[in-house]
């Protein structure tokens, strides 16, 4: 696969030398790579990296947090889940960049809305997944622990918790994608730093080679977040291989 | 004064009914037994009469509709009443074999290192010393139930509910087991209530066998079974087994039919 992607890149750098892409819609990898190196040296790349990151990241937990135990009590109440569950239902299809506006006015222009609008799209995935996780430990499991004697407590942290984990972490998985494809798209839209601001600022002033660099970087997060996100499935779902008996 | 006569455990007139669609469905109807202290008591009827129904109840994990379940003697500290061992899904998949066995007493507030004074002597009677840091996907379901069974008898409880524990397993591994469960029993003398569909197995484990008609279950029948202890797997072959076995079969064999 490396190797693909090599003679993509040598294919394209020829390709703008002998015309036949055009530099400004395609400037060639070692002007990209150039400036990437440029924006690294002038902070100008860490900077906005790092704001999104944090965007991503106060979402993540502003909407995560209340998704999780949401879920685990949903999972665990039919009552509670099936007063819940219509809202959900209703809202969680609405994109929530479109209500980035509505947000705007109810809570103004300024940071707090942008971590709204992430924290809304982190928490869905996290909260169906959460809710379903609990749902599908056998029944078998609470009834053991009950009859050994589990109070409340010790049933969530030895059975509840850990029997809806894999299907957390899933949840996990996406919201963290949603959240950083929504981060990107709040900064597009409405924001001074951040990678989708430079995207949107590269565009701007036409210097398509910082556009280019934003994106791979973008790109760079997803990669490592799955990467990050697929090796803590491993540590803490090893024992599901043969749950399914 | 042999505290085999002591009664443990009393049932009378259970009555068990669920609300359905249409209408009140009964489980169970007027069961009506006792269990001694140190009796191995086997539960013999056809699928769906109320066996695991019957467990559950005398677990406190379901309420009899009407009837009475009690319990001749008081518990000594954090005792439990009834250990449950399933026939599948029993153990916890997240933990390893240690801790699935030291569950019981993790639930009392026992230390970690004073469970493992509780629980490696009982894992090493089921010899399974060597998988304490295994997971149960990691086992054999001969290795699981013995792990179920172990994490029982851990607890040290008043009587031990068993609902076909060696229902999921082959033919071989299945005889094997229940000798060494009888082995493991003769060390801890505790009360056991197993429910099977298997007569053979039934008659061979306990002192005293409980048959069940089919819904709505209640006792059609209860026997004695005279074989002396310590029992080995060759008694199946005595011409007293075979009779108590086909007496046994010909009154569940009714019952059978009637739910085919």
């Amino acid at each position: 696969m490396v190797l693909i992607i090599l003679v993509a890149l040598v294919v394209w750098e020829l390709g703008v030398y002998v015309g036949w892409f055009s530099p400004l819609f395609f400037p060639p990898p070692s002007v990209i790579f150039s400036t990437f190196i440029k924006l690294i040296l002038n902070k100008k790349l860490g900077d906005n990296t790092g704001m999104t990151l944090w965007r991503v990241f106060q979402g993540l937990l502003l909407g995560g947090v209340p998704g999780l135990i949401l879920g685990l009590m949903m999972g665990r109440s039919h009552r509670l889940y099936r007063i819940i569950n219509p809202f959900v239902a209703a809202s969680h299809p609405v994109p929530k960049i479109a209500i980035l506006p509505l947000i705007m006015i109810i809570f103004g222009i300024g940071e707090s809305s942008k971590i709204i609008v992430i924290a809304l799209t982190a928490f869905f995935p996290i909260l169906i997944n959460t809710a379903l996780g609990v749902q599908q430990i056998s029944p078998i499991h609470f009834e053991v622990a009950k009859n050994y004697g589990a109070n409340l407590s010790k049933t969530f942290t030895r059975v509840t918790f850990p029997g809806s984990l894999p299907m957390i972490i899933a949840g996990l998985r996406l919201s963290l994608n949603l959240a950083l494809l929504v981060t990107i798209a709040v900064e597009l839209v409405s924001a001074q730093k951040g990678l989708g601001a430079m995207i949107w600022l590269a565009w701007q002033t036409l210097r398509t080679e910082e556009l280019y660099v934003s994106l791979a970087v973008t790109a760079a997060l997803g990669i490592i977040f799955s990467f990050l996100l697929q090796h803590l499935t491993r540590y803490f779902i090893h024992w599901q291989t043969e749950q399914r008996i | 004064m042999s505290s085999m006569n002591l009664t443990t455990l009393e049932c009378q007139y259970l009555y068990k009914a669920y609300p359905t669609r249409n209408g009140l469905v009964s489980a169970l109807e007027n069961v009506t037994f006792s269990v001694k202290d140190q009796e191995f008591v086997c539960i013999v009827g056809p699928s769906g009469c109320g066996k695991t129904t019957l467990l559950k109840l005398i677990a406190g994990l379901l309420e009899p509709t009407s009837g009475q379940i009690t319990f001749h003697s008081g518990l000594s500290g954090n005792q439990q009443r009834t250990a449950l061992v399933f026939q599948e899904h029993g153990l916890f998949p997240w933990m390893t074999v240690l801790d699935n066995v030291g569950f019981g007493l993790e639930t009392k507030g026992i230390s970690r290192k004073e469970r493992q004074g509780h629980v490696l002597p009982v894992i090493e009677k089921v010899g399974l010393t060597s998988f304490i840091n295994n997971y149960p996907h990691e086992l054999s379901i001969g290795m699981r139930q013995r792990v179920g069974i172990a994490r029982a008898f851990v607890v040290n409880p008043q009587i031990l509910l068993m609902d076909e524990p060696f229902g999921s397993l082959d033919a071989q591994t299945k005889l094997l087991l229940q000798e060494e469960l009888l082995r493991i029993w003769k060390d801890y003398q505790k009360s056991i209530i197993y429910v099977t569909h298997d007569i053979e197995e039934a008659i061979y484990l306990g002192d005293r066998l409980l048959v069940m008609t089919s819904r709505p279950g209640h006792i059609r029948e209860e026997i004695h079974i005279p074989f002396h202890r310590p029992r080995d797997l060759f008694i199946k072959e005595q011409p007293d087994f075979t009779k108590v076995h086909w007496h046994i079969w010909k009154i569940l064999e009714e019952e059978v039919r009637k739910t085919l």
